[in-house]
């Protein structure tokens, strides 16, 4: 009886052993092989990038499916979307492009697993700071050799605000859409309660008392700082940079010791203290504010312009308008700027069809259609100047957030163990909130654990 | 001749094996097959897509890192107190349920006591995030009761926000547990509680000399599995509170989902995961040890 078992259990043992081997996933290679610190090898890059319109009739072409992933079908709507589809059909009759959409907090681990499966998202939305995990996962597609070869398409892009670089020096995405955060509040609200939208912290924390003193039902502001996007971009890091302050100085060091940090966790904590914000901060994700901007239960929002475009996919007569850069005691207010990218993958087996469905989403009918219906501000030279133009209140500011203080102005860039830093970040912010550390050590605390981790590379 | 016979006989013996191979496959690719590649890809990192053997670096890093400490805390006070839960109201509803006196309302109460459980994770943890809403139902009717007090945290205040997510956890999945329990219950014979009543048992010693001792089977069975269920759970962590606040809800599985899938650190990920095997095995081996000790037919797995 032992021996039938042990002749099962060996069998299931190195049937196990093959299998593992065999293996397609994780990809191979190999304990054995040589120790590869070299980025891999540029994806072929095609001797000529496609070009914006099909050169043969499309009929000769063979049909060809791609897949475009991301989250933004319930921001930008289903029309943007369709729109989209219809004006690449036809110009590509022979691609197709399938349509994955999965909630925003999913992507990025979607993303991974489908890297750590080899299977592909032909071209996919992304954020900079999933471009480290991302590379490290060898899932972005170069696109230095695509647009060497398609320099005006290139040239098109609003390069100024930043190309999503990866750590190894290749373009690995581009910004889709711009956002810079901002204080945004709700026009209607404010006429309705006779205020004027603040222009200072100062107005901002006055301004909040009053909303709460006339009308106790609605709260001037929601931070949903149990979210990671909340308390870094949205709230701190946004004070944080109106005072001239960087995570990273452009010496490449981490940024912390700057007094703006300071100040801007000191602001904080003490309107997070003053309890005329919606409770409970700390447990609140980073959607529910956005959601409670959209029912007119909060006044003001700390958000980038597309959430003006979802409060009024969910209530079409809101109107919103940010305020102007804080003057603030130590600089003259910068703005934090990101955006959205759009990337290609290194697996995908249609490079050339993803490439130009890249080039239709970067195209300035798509820029119209998403600044006209969307409020978006798409990351092209042609979007970017029809933006001071725009009768919307959101967007025409946003050049002017840009001018107000180039220098303080801030974009973040990739960091290694980048989710890891915010979820520090978030932590920190989150014990100082709850006075369990003060603020001198949280800005130590921060200090070493960036520069640590920027010392240990990517 | 001989030899015939001996072909015919070896077939004959190697026949089972042949029958048993499709679940032996099955077995090997979903459980096996997955295991060891775990254990494989916990000894390497990932460098642009390339796979490097690094020996135990992940595992060493791993007892450095005080997250994954705390995590481990968490997920030992959070698996306890949750199977304790599911136990202790599944085993209490089992009982009123197999009540005689019951019988007219069991079938309501029982379908009553059954929706948690048909609510999904995911949908289940929404609908408590609207409940524990600075806004929501609880505070709602909290300020209107005590118009000066301050909102109830419940998600974000880290001395509470481990009870909401446990009571979650436990209000979903103690259906479960309450109908193992009660199928154990209806098993035992109604004879033993009428002899014991003969013999003059109170309620409590019917319950502690026959219903108890009948049950244990049971009871080591949905706590087996309740106790690995639980410590590897992450779904309502991940909706309600991500892990936080200040990871005081970090659970092992939550940790494992974040540095793995979320932070693609697969190497590491898999270290943790096969740590969490290995803790797993040699805890259920040592409880069933325990448990199983004198008990009677059928704790034996």
């Amino acid at each position: 009886m032992k021996k039938r078992l042990s002749i099962v259990f060996v069998t299931v043992l190195v049937m196990s052993i093959l299998a593992s081997a065999c293996s397609p996933s994780p990809q191979p290679p190999a304990a054995t092989e040589p120790e590869t610190q070299e980025p891999a090898a540029p994806a072929e890059a095609p001797a000529e990038a496609p070009e914006e319109a099909p050169a043969e009739a499309p009929e000769e072409k063979e049909p060809v499916t791609i897949k475009w992933s991301g989250w933004m079908l319930n921001e930008w709507g289903e029309e943007s979307y369709q729109f989209i589809l219809d004006s690449f059909k036809e110009k590509y009759p022979h691609i197709t492009v399938e349509v994955v959409d999965m909630p925003y907090n999913d992507v990025l681990s979607k993303y991974q697993a489908a890297a750590a499966a080899g299977e592909a998202f032909d071209v996919f939305a992304t954020e900079v700071s999933w471009n480290v995990p991302l590379y490290t996962a060898g899932y972005l597609e170069d696109l230095n050799p695509w647009f060497e070869k398609d320099p005006e398409f290139s040239d098109s892009l609003a390069r100024e605000v930043y190309d999503m670089q990866s750590p190894g020096g290749e373009t690995t995405g581009v910004c889709m859409y711009l956002i810079s955060y901002g204080l945004m509040y709700n026009v209607k609200m404010f006429e309705e309660l006779g205020l004027e939208p603040p222009t200072s912290w100062d107005e901002f924390v006055e301004v909040s008392k009053k909303i709460r003193e006339i009308d106790p039902s609605i709260y001037p502001v929601a931070m949903g700082w149990a979210g990671n996007a909340a308390i870094s971009t949205r709230t701190i890091h946004q004070l944080a940079v109106q005072y001239g302050a960087k995570v990273v100085n452009p010496d490449g060091t981490a940024g912390f010791e700057h007094p703006g940090w300071k100040r801007a966790l000191e602001l904080w904590k003490e309107y997070y203290d003053l309890g005329v914000a919606v409770p409970n901060a700390l447990g609140l994700d980073t959607m529910i504010p956005r959601e409670m901007y959209a029912n007119e239960q909060v006044a003001m929002l700390w958000e980038g312009p597309f959430a003006a475009g979802v409060a009024r996919l969910a209530n079409p007569e809101m109107e919103s308008a940010y305020t102007l850069p804080f003057k603030t005691e130590l600089g003259t207010g910068g703005y934090q700027w990101t955006c959205s990218g759009v990337s290609i993958s290194q697996l995908s087996e249609h490079k050339e069809e993803a490439y130009l469905f890249l080039k239709h989403l970067m195209s300035d009918e798509v820029a119209d259609r998403m600044l006209e219906h969307n409020k978006l501000a798409w990351a092209t030279d042609y979007a970017f100047a029809q933006l001071a133009t725009s009768d919307d209140q959101v967007l025409n500011k946003l050049p002017l957030m840009a001018a107000n203080d180039p220098d303080n102005n801030y974009s973040g860039v990739p960091l290694p163990n980048n989710a890891q830093l915010n979820d520090f970040f978030k932590a920190i912010v989150q014990e100082v909130m709850n006075g369990t550390l003060s603020i001198d050590e949280a800005v130590i605390k921060l200090d070493e654990e960036y520069q640590r981790n920027i010392d240990a590379g990517f | 001749m001989a030899s015939a016979t001996t072909k015919k006989r070896i077939s004959k013996k190697y026949r089972g094996y042949v029958f048993i191979a499709p679940a032996i496959i099955l077995l090997i690719l979903v459980a096996v097959f997955p295991l060891i590649n775990t254990f494989t890809i916990s000894f390497q990192t990932q460098q642009q897509g390339k796979w490097l053997f690094i020996g135990f670096d992940n595992y060493r890093k791993l007892f450095q890192d005080e997250w994954f400490l705390n995590a481990v805390k968490n997920t030992v006070i959070f698996t306890i107190i949750v199977t304790i839960g599911h136990l202790g109201i599944g085993l209490i509803f089992a009982l009123l349920l197999n009540e005689r006196w019951f019988l007219p309302l069991r079938n309501f109460i029982r379908g009553v006591l059954i929706l948690p459980w048909l609510f999904s994770s995911a949908a289940g943890s929404l609908m408590w995030s609207m409940l524990y809403h600075p806004v929501g139902f609880f505070n709602s009717m909290f300020t209107t009761l005590f118009p000066n007090a301050t909102p109830i945290d419940f998600l974000g205040n880290p001395r509470i926000a481990m009870w909401s997510i446990i009571a979650v956890v436990v209000w979903i999945w103690y259906p479960f547990y309450m109908v193992s329990i009660l199928g154990g219950l209806q098993s035992i014979p109604t004879d033993l509680y009428e002899a014991a009543k003969v013999d003059g048992a109170n309620i409590w010693q019917r319950f502690w000399y026959i219903t108890w001792p009948l049950l244990r089977p049971v009871l080591i069975s949905v706590s087996t599995i309740d106790l690995i269920s639980t410590m590897g759970h992450v779904d309502v962590v991940k909706m309600l509170t991500a892990g936080g606040p200040m990871q005081a809800t970090e659970t092992i599985g939550y940790y494992v989902w974040k540095t793995g899938l979320r932070d693609g650190q697969l190497g590491y990920g898999a270290a943790i995961s096969a740590i969490l095997v290995l803790a797993m095995s040699f805890f259920m081996f040592s409880y069933l040890k325990v448990v199983s000790k004198g008990g009677t037919s059928g704790t034996n797995f």
